[in-house]
């Protein structure tokens, strides 16, 4: 399965294996790590699968912050999700250095929040037509859902429901 | 030039408040406001540009009873570090001002990391957190934007930034959904939504990875 998807997709190996690989480099180093840095390698893995054989140079600055920022949410909606458990086993979390804040929970629904607007900002320019309904829900229900799940767990849920 | 009804998303037997109605979907859809300070704002003015002359080709089109005047849009203006919106003056920046302009933007980086600490001033922070915002460290621009206001309270150029950094979160996650998709939903003339559809398939993948579940019917 590896060689037929290798076959359909060269390049999206390497991509995943630097990424993972950067990742795992920047979570094991000793400095201190912004939210913004720890999100890049994923962020970044992810707006080059987006862009991947792309060659209208319009195309691939959309579909690049497209996939930049929907990696980036994917790996802090996770950071944000076993924030306490990497705590507790003394793993790596990007937002460990708020753990003890009281605005902890403003912190994690603004940074998510800002994140998915900037999705919606550039899948809006895109001219999708087809099968746009079902990445509309994605956008702005399926990763929405997500956020409150997680978020309940820090005691809240944004009042501004989608419309 | 494409066909106008097809860019306004109306069929050609419409009327005239439906190509109204459309237009004005569409304006707050790729407003000014939205997109302000947004690294994608001059491809949204060239969206607005195309969809203002649709709008004007139909109109012009109609008879002259149907037809109502409309301000010219022009309301965009130039891009971020036009000297018509903000009126920068030139300074020690202006390379790189240029540099951020032709979109060099790991060059500009590059430059302004190069200067030491105590020669950072306001501007510096400024265009640092430009950078930023361009790259998608959102949080990092925040932090250098607000720098850049502490020490120049009244540089508009820099209150602005700061302001639009975190505008995205209502202004377009939001409002966004108002917008009424065609049913038909036909023809796709650029990029395959099937990339769109197989990247959301990946970052669930990549999600599952981590132990999460981005999309949780698959």
């Amino acid at each position: 399965m590896y060689r037929k998807a290798r076959k359909n997709a060269p390049g999206f190996d390497k991509i995943v294996s630097d990424s993972v690989a950067r990742q795992r480099a920047l979570e094991t180093q000793s400095d201190a790590v912004c939210v913004d840095a720890a999100a890049e390698p994923s962020a970044f893995a992810l707006s080059k699968i987006f862009s991947h054989n792309l060659s209208d140079t319009e195309q691939i600055e959309l579909m690049s912050r497209l996939g930049y920022m929907l990696g980036r949410w994917v790996y802090l909606i996770d950071a944000a999700d076993d924030l306490h458990e990497d705590c507790e086993n003394d793993n790596f979390n990007a937002f460990a250095p708020e753990i003890n804040s009281p605005d902890l929970c403003s912190s994690l629904e603004r940074i998510l929040e800002t994140t998915v607007g900037e999705i919606s900002l550039a899948f809006e320019l895109l001219p999708v037509k087809r099968y746009r309904n079902i990445i509309s829900n994605i956008i702005y229900d399926g990763l929405n859902q997500a956020q409150n799940k997680v978020l309940s767990k820090y005691g809240g849920v944004s009042n501004e429901q989608p419309l | 030039m494409s066909n106008p009804y097809e860019i306004l998303g109306v069929p050609e037997n419409a009327s005239i408040e439906q190509v109204r109605q459309a237009y004005k979907d569409l304006t707050r859809k790729f407003s000014k406001e939205k997109y302000e300070g947004n690294p994608l704002s001059e491809m949204a003015q060239r969206r607005m540009k195309e969809i203002d002359d649709a709008y004007d080709e139909i109109i012009a089109g109609r008879s002259i009873y149907e037809a109502t005047g409309r301000q010219s849009a022009g309301a965009y203006g130039a891009d971020h570090f036009s000297q018509n919106e903000f009126g920068y003056s030139k300074s020690e920046f202006t390379y790189i001002r240029d540099t951020l302009n032709s979109g060099r933007i790991n060059d500009a980086e590059t430059l302004l990391d190069g200067i030491p600490p105590n020669a950072r001033t306001a501007e510096w922070f400024f265009l640092k957190g430009f950078v930023q915002h361009r790259k998608g460290w959102m949080e990092e621009a925040y932090k250098n934007y607000e720098m850049a206001v502490r020490m120049e309270p009244n540089n508009r150029e820099y209150a602005a930034a700061l302001n639009n950094v975190y505008s995205s979160r209502s202004g377009g996650y939001k409002t966004a959904r108002t917008h009424k998709h065609d049913a038909d939903c036909l023809g796709c003339n650029c990029c395959d939504p099937c990339d769109i559809c197989t990247g959301l398939i990946c970052a669930d993948c990549c999600c599952e990875c981590f132990g999460g579940d981005l999309i949780s019917c698959c």
